[in-house]
């Protein structure tokens, strides 16, 4: 490696080591993103659901996703903020709107109308969509990565 | 160089891969830096503490799984800093493309 390089080889060299991260990101466990989901559907599903199940079964599922991560931090090396500026955040912004609008309608739905699955059928939704969020999270992070000039 | 932007410290081939990591994470692990750059442990660690010195690079160290391990993360003036040089680097590679005098 030479102490000088020219521009176009430096910006080849920058480029070069994140598509590296991103591949090593990419390489990212299988079970993640449904495992996150079945974490974030208990959230929502514990939310709506009467107390002491409910809080034991959030309190559970939050342990569960500090787990999840730490394990990826693990397996992968890096640390990633969720919330990081460009697509990434729109994602994780949208999601949280999402699951909490679940979590407050399986409440509703349990309290007002006296459907106790409700809680239930909107924890299932929010598994599905949570984990659909995670991957899309996951492509768009990667994608973010390999744009040099960001 | 002189242009506006291009950062000497910056720009030497390990360093320069070592921002380019970092900025894509908030924080990645030494070794996983060491791995990518393919340099020797104290090569790494001299440049790590290079751009520490120019509060370019924060390092951390935590214990996960029972081992500790180092973590680092470019700072806000890194993460400037490096922004800075790229797009300084898009503007002389796109002159030279183009062949024009930067």
């Amino acid at each position: 490696m030479t102490s000088e390089l020219d521009p176009a080889e430096a910006l080849a060299l920058a480029r070069g080591a994140r598509e590296r991260v991103a591949a090593r990101a990419g390489a990212s466990p299988g079970w993640y993103a449904p495992l996150y989901g079945l974490c974030c559907g208990g959230i929502v599903a514990g939310g709506g659901l009467k107390p002491p199940l409910g809080i034991l079964l959030v309190g559970g599922s939050l342990l569960a996703v500090a787990l999840l991560y730490r394990r990826w931090q693990h397996l992968t090396g890096l640390s990633v903020y969720g919330y990081r500026k460009g697509r990434t955040r729109t994602i994780a912004v949208a999601l949280v709107v999402v699951l909490t609008g679940l979590m407050v309608a399986g409440l509703v739905l349990r309290e007002r109308f006296a459907l106790g699955w409700a809680p239930l059928a909107t924890g299932a939704v929010a598994a599905i969509l949570a984990a659909w969020g995670s991957h899309s999270w996951d492509r768009a992070w990667r994608a973010q990565m390999t744009d040099a000039a960001q | 160089m002189t242009l506006p932007g291009l950062d000497p410290l910056i720009h030497a081939p390990v360093r320069l891969q070592i921002c380019a990591i970092l900025s894509a994470t908030d924080e990645a692990e030494f070794a996983l830096v060491r791995e990518e750059t393919g340099v020797s442990e104290s090569v790494l660690s001299k440049q790590v503490r290079l751009l520490e010195d120019a509060s370019y690079v924060r390092v951390r160290k935590a214990t996960l799984a029972s081992r500790q391990r180092t973590w680092l993360a470019l700072t806000a003036a890194g993460r400037k800093a490096f922004a800075a040089h790229m797009q300084a680097l898009t503007r002389l590679a796109t002159a030279a493309a183009n062949g024009v005098a930067a």
